[in-house]
């Protein structure tokens, strides 16, 4: 019968009913028909699934992102990044990529990047000749870094879901964070040698230029260095380094005079409302996985699965097919919510790590955040370049060959994930 | 009937004032209660006991009246499919149903909160300087949050059923709750 609850889910979504609703209410009603468990059980259980203190961390880095954005961070980060690799073949869309790296140490969701530091990327980009279709697409393509190098959202609601550290899981995301960047650069290279692109490219800068880009970069920079050696460090826990980057965010944005209390007040504003829209789904979507862990689909699913094939390998190649097609259609944190429950176990049961599972699911899902017809970078990144949605997705397709190939690779070479923490954390 | 949906609207974008207020105050209140932990941990060697109890409780208030406001603004995660394109009417119709599920779904789970926040009543918090129910921070703010959002949707609902009936187009309609012009 649990065919029945993904229909109605289907049906729902599909009727643009917001998710946050389309999940208990599926759940609720396939109680109602089955009338197999009492609806107050699962009800119960929608309030006390947020009772983590872990998931606190999600809206800190949020509000910190949201301050540095308002802080006139990203202009500094683009200027540094320009300084740096603008002269390379490629040029400003080199610069995106690298500074949606760093930016990606101050911020904890791909949104946050491609509306903030986008909306730089994409004026400057225009502003040396870039189309505006292709600007935009490189700067969805590249928030997506954003969540794999840590601080990042996705990663916590997976190691709170999971039951992983998220120390572990943060570390497991920082190499193949800077491989991705690599792949996208290498392939931005090609594009603009085999003239597929127009990339005009910046005059090298002297040392002593990208010294005081540096110079005026550092205090942003200092963001992640502080992050990753408190996590290293065992200084405080994800959450307090969250506050404390929400505190640094603060201090600097009054000191270099960049915040207002006026834009401090839109970023608190727009905290509560994404902390509403992104940790709500959590609490929603406990019905439905209560369901699914209630009618024993991990169990069912892993029986299938193994039937297919016990190598580790090609159930892998599977579960990533599968992923990629849910992430077509449905929102990364609701596939999170319900695939993290009934898969992860599968995945021990065939001797995956489960942090190496989660920067595969965490990159798979990112890469739905891409791809039509409901990428929501997609959508962001028309509203805000100002494009159409058809060009723009004309000029994201080709990425995917990079991001396919990459998701291989991070699937297939466990230790691209697992070195960092292991070495670290001494395993 | 249009005076007073926009006076309805009005009424909500007050609450939701109030609303983005408290949940402010809230988060800033994380921030600080968070930061102090680290300096007096740090610091003094003295950590604040209870800042982790307070602030897996203070996300429960700050998501639940966050995703209240969502829902007026219209922020919440809608996979975009066909809906939009179809005549205006049909359009409205169908908004109306999935209003009216919204309201169905609201209905249940303010149902079956009301014996859970008795049960949950009978429990008290562990470290927190004063024994508060649990109720307080589960299934309290749940039950707010859900009311809230019952006020919001019956609003849309009504907004659908208007656009579903009436000839004329209005644009006015099921717009995100940002401050009415009267």
């Amino acid at each position: 019968m649990i065919w029945l609850l993904l229909i109605i889910l289907a049906v729902l979504v599909l009727l643009e009913m917001p998710i946050v609703f389309a999940l208990p209410a599926s759940a609720l009603m396939y109680l109602m028909i089955t009338d197999s468990i009492p609806p107050m059980l699962v009800v119960q259980r929608v309030a006390s699934g947020l009772e983590s203190y872990v998931l606190l961390a999600i809206p800190l880095f949020i509000f910190a992102g949201n301050l540095f954005n308002s802080a006139g961070i990203a202009t500094r980060i683009f200027d540094f990044a320009s300084a740096c690799v603008g002269h390379i073949r490629g040029s400003l869309a080199h610069v995106n990529i690298v500074a949606s790296v760093i930016f990606s140490g101050m911020s904890g969701v791909a949104q946050a990047d491609a509306a903030g530091l986008g909306a730089v990327e994409v004026r400057e980009m225009k502003k040396r000749g870039f189309s505006a279709e292709f600007s935009a697409a490189i700067t969805a393509v590249s928030s997506i870094i954003g969540p794999i190098i840590p601080p990042s959202g996705i990663m916590i609601i997976y190691a709170v879901l999971a039951n992983v550290s998220v120390p572990d899981l943060f570390l497991a995301g920082i190499v193949p964070g800077v491989l991705m960047s690599f792949f996208l650069m290498l392939f931005v290279y090609w594009l603009a040698k085999t003239g597929r692109i127009v990339a005009p490219v910046l005059p090298r800068k002297t040392p002593i230029e990208i010294g005081l880009s540096f110079w005026r970069a550092l205090p942003a920079l200092a963001a992640p260095v502080f992050l990753i050696t408190g996590i290293l460090t065992g200084f405080a826990t994800p959450t307090q380094l969250g506050a404390l980057t929400v505190v640094y965010a603060i201090f600097l944005g009054f000191l270099t005079r960049d915040l207002t209390f006026s834009s401090l007040w839109g970023s608190i504003q727009d905290t509560v409302v994404t902390c509403g829209v992104l940790v709500f789904i959590i609490a929603a979507a406990t019905p439905f996985s209560a369901i699914l862990a209630l009618e024993s689909v991990p169990q069912q699913l892993a029986i299938v699965l193994l039937s297919i094939s016990e190598n580790p390998l090609i159930v892998l190649l599977i579960v990533n097919i599968s992923l990629l097609i849910f992430g077509m259609v449905m929102d990364t944190t609701a596939i999170l919510l319900v695939a993290v429950p009934v898969l992860v176990p599968v995945m021990a049961a065939l001797g995956i790590d489960p942090v190496h599972f989660g920067i595969i699911m965490v990159i798979n899902l990112l890469i739905g955040t891409l791809t039509p017809p409901f990428g929501i970078l997609l959508f962001v990144m028309s509203e805000v370049a100002k494009v159409e949605y058809k060009p723009l997705l004309r000029q994201t397709a080709p990425f995917y060959i990079p991001l396919f190939i990459f998701l291989i690779v991070i699937t297939y070479w466990p230790a691209l994930s697992l070195s960092l923490p292991n070495y670290i954390f001494a395993r | 009937m249009d005076g007073i949906r926009k006076f309805v609207r009005r009424a909500l974008f007050r609450i939701a004032q109030v609303e983005m207020i408290f949940a402010a105050t809230i988060l800033v209140g994380i921030v600080f209660m968070i930061f102090a932990q680290v300096l007096l941990n740090a610091g003094l060697g003295r950590p604040i006991t209870f800042e982790q109890e307070a602030g897996a409780y203070a996300l429960v208030w700050l998501t639940f009246i966050g995703a209240s406001i969502a829902l007026k603004q219209m922020r919440h995660v809608t996979i975009v499919s066909f809906v939009g394109k179809l005549p205006y009417r049909l359009k409205h119709f169908v908004r109306a149903i999935i209003f009216a599920l919204v309201l169905w779904t609201l209905y249940i789970l303010i149902r079956e909160l009301s014996p859970i926040m008795a049960i949950e009543g009978r429990s008290t918090t562990v470290a927190l300087p004063f024994d508060f129910p649990r109720s307080y921070f589960f299934s309290v703010p749940l039950m707010i949050s859900c009311l809230l959002m019952t006020l919001t949707s019956a609003l849309f609902f009504i907004e659908a059923v208007v656009g579903t009936l009436s000839r004329a187009v209005d644009m006015t309609l099921l717009t995100p709750i940002k401050g009415e012009a009267r």
